[in-house]
């Protein structure tokens, strides 16, 4: 299986965002525009709303019943909240890694790679499975830790495999973007090392966004960061504009460790 | 420091006392039904188990085994209905997340556990009765009839329904956001997704499914008007199903009010056999509870 093999990217375009959790607005009216092929991370204080804002672009916010939205996102041209879209196959789209490491822990490391295109039918026989699920972990650098082991229960893993055996599950859908909220917040510094470089591996074949309340991860991996503040988008640019030259002093405030949140 | 000590002794004496009068009418329960109906078993053991009601006020012991076989019929098509239906309404319940009718369902399935089982059983023969009426006046025949076994196991059904409904529902709402939204974040569809999260509770729902089943198999009033009681196998492969059943329970309350010497002790060894299933049933919840 080749390295790009049906894997295609998606530039996402949102407008005028709005969420609510019950009568709270979390999101008030945010504009973005994220091109293909480019790590864009969403970056902002805690309870800014960014993994808010993170998850309305795949629709798990769907889950949550309080939750209303309004606005457009758009990806690849489909406005993913229009009655015509699907709400499974928008997830089938865009994949997503979480802040907690999140594998399903009654499942062996294989089930937990291979869930994905079971489910969905993406395979045809085992061995097309075997391959994929090898494709998957080989993405996330956590084959070889684990080749002789696929059927050991994930839950057994370390903090950092777990994170690296939801990406390659994640992976294995061929997603044409990847979601990851604070993928690196619950690890120790080797792990979140591991996971940054594979992430600028990542924007290769992948749109990735990523969601950090740390600006020196993003300083490191992204392409584009945008700046959110209480629920409204502060400045977005390029990495090296908003870390040196930002127009915004909030934006300066927060780069340069001085918000006081 | 006195005087805690004091209350702390006091406290546990008081826990003990109400603990041991908690405990002593169910000891009291297993110990009564268990000596006599090991007794009355041991007298025509193992025909018991597989010969027919004795004549009453003979000498005889004779069996149970067609009380036993209609049960076992009973039980397994009313789960065949119910347990399907009631895991499949709580898995409507807990995806359709913004829909009115799910939590409706909720309170009403809720409310369904309090009623009174002889009140299901009535409202389906009644149904069925009304069924019949209406079809005898085109000159068709009910396809169920209401005296029989295929009545009493609806009843069943519904009596276990909500039983297992509850534990799923509880189950399925108690899987923690984070592997929702692992398992949603992989695109496949409502059911496909829902049959994730069962996997991870299997244990309990399992445990729901037993408890539904004991609770079935357990029950008398819901088959007064359905069932209504055979002392003969039923034979006849699918033709059976449309007469009536015997069952356990029936033949214990049957049997113990009729004032024969012999039926009542044979009631004592329905007793102890149905006792036996329940406490086995209850000790594979524990098992795969704990398992799980």
């Amino acid at each position: 299986m080749g390295d790009t093999v049906g894997l295609r990217c998606a530039s996402i375009e949102i407008q005028g965002l709005r969420v609510w959790f019950g009568p709270r607005e979390v999101i008030k009216g945010v504009s973005l525009s994220i091109p293909s092929n480019t790590v864009f991370t969403i970056m902002g204080p805690s309870g800014s709303g960014k993994s808010t804002l993170l998850r309305a672009i795949n629709r798990i916010l769907d889950l949550y019943p309080e939750v209303r939205v309004e606005g457009r996102v758009i990806v690849d041209g489909l406005d993913i909240y229009s009655d015509s879209a699907d709400p499974s196959s928008v997830r089938r789209m865009i994949g997503m890694v979480f802040q907690i490491p999140n594998p399903i822990p009654n499942m062996s490391i294989y089930e937990n790679v291979a869930l994905g295109p079971k489910i969905n039918r993406m395979v045809r026989s085992k061995r097309e499975l075997d391959e994929l699920v090898r494709w998957a972990l080989e993405r996330a650098y956590l084959w070889d830790e684990v080749r002789d082991r696929l059927d050991m229960p994930a839950g057994k893993l370390s903090g950092g495999q777990q994170q690296r055996l939801c990406i390659a599950r994640a992976l294995a859908m061929r997603p044409k973007a990847l979601l990851m909220d604070e993928p690196t917040s619950n690890l120790d510094p080797v792990a979140t090392s591991k996971i940054e470089s594979l992430i600028t591996e990542l924007r290769e074949y992948l749109t990735v966004v990523l969601v950090t309340h740390n600006p020196f991860q993003a300083s490191r991996v992204s392409d584009y960061v945008a700046f959110i503040y209480d629920g409204r988008l502060v400045e977005v640019g390029p990495t090296s504009k908003i870390f040196t030259r930002p127009e915004n002093e909030l934006t300066e405030k927060y780069v340069t460790g001085r918000m006081v949140t | 420091m006195g005087s805690r000590r004091l209350k702390s002794y006091a406290g546990l004496f008081l826990s003990t006392v109400l603990l041991i009068l908690g405990i002593a009418p169910l000891i009291h329960l297993i110990a009564v039904i268990s000596i006599n109906g090991i007794y009355v078993i041991t007298k025509n053991f193992p025909g018991f188990f597989f010969e027919e009601r004795p004549l009453p006020g003979s000498e005889e012991i004779g069996g149970v085994g067609p009380y036993i076989v209609g049960t076992l019929i009973l039980t397994a098509i009313a789960s065949l209905i119910g347990i399907p239906i009631s895991i499949l309404a709580a898995i409507y319940t807990t995806q359709s997340i913004r829909s009115r009718i799910g939590p409706l369902t909720s309170i009403f399935v809720r409310a369904m556990i309090e009623f009174p089982t002889i009140i299901i059983g009535l409202s389906v023969y009644g149904v069925l009765r009304s069924l019949d009426l209406a079809l005898q006046m085109i000159g068709a025949q009910s396809p169920i009839p209401r005296f029989s076994a295929l009545s009493g196991s609806i009843a069943l059904a519904i009596v276990m329904a909500p039983f297992i409904y509850s534990q799923v529902e509880v189950s399925l709402k108690g899987v923690p956001m984070h592997l929702k939204e692992a398992i949603y974040s992989l695109g496949g569809s409502k059911l496909a997704s829902s049959y994730i999260l069962l996997r991870y509770v299997k244990a309990s729902i399992l445990a729901g499914v037993a408890i539904g089943v004991g609770k079935a198999m357990g029950e008398t009033a819901p088959l007064l008007f359905t069932a209504f009681g055979s002392d003969h196998y039923p034979v006849g492969g699918f033709e059976a199903l449309l007469k009536p059943v015997g069952a356990l329970t029936l033949a214990i309350y049957n049997m113990a009010l009729s004032g024969y010497s012999n039926w009542v002790e044979v009631s004592w060894g329905a007793a102890f056999i149905l006792l036996s299933i329940s406490i086995a049933l209850f000790t594979v919840i524990r098992i795969i509870t704990r398992s799980g």
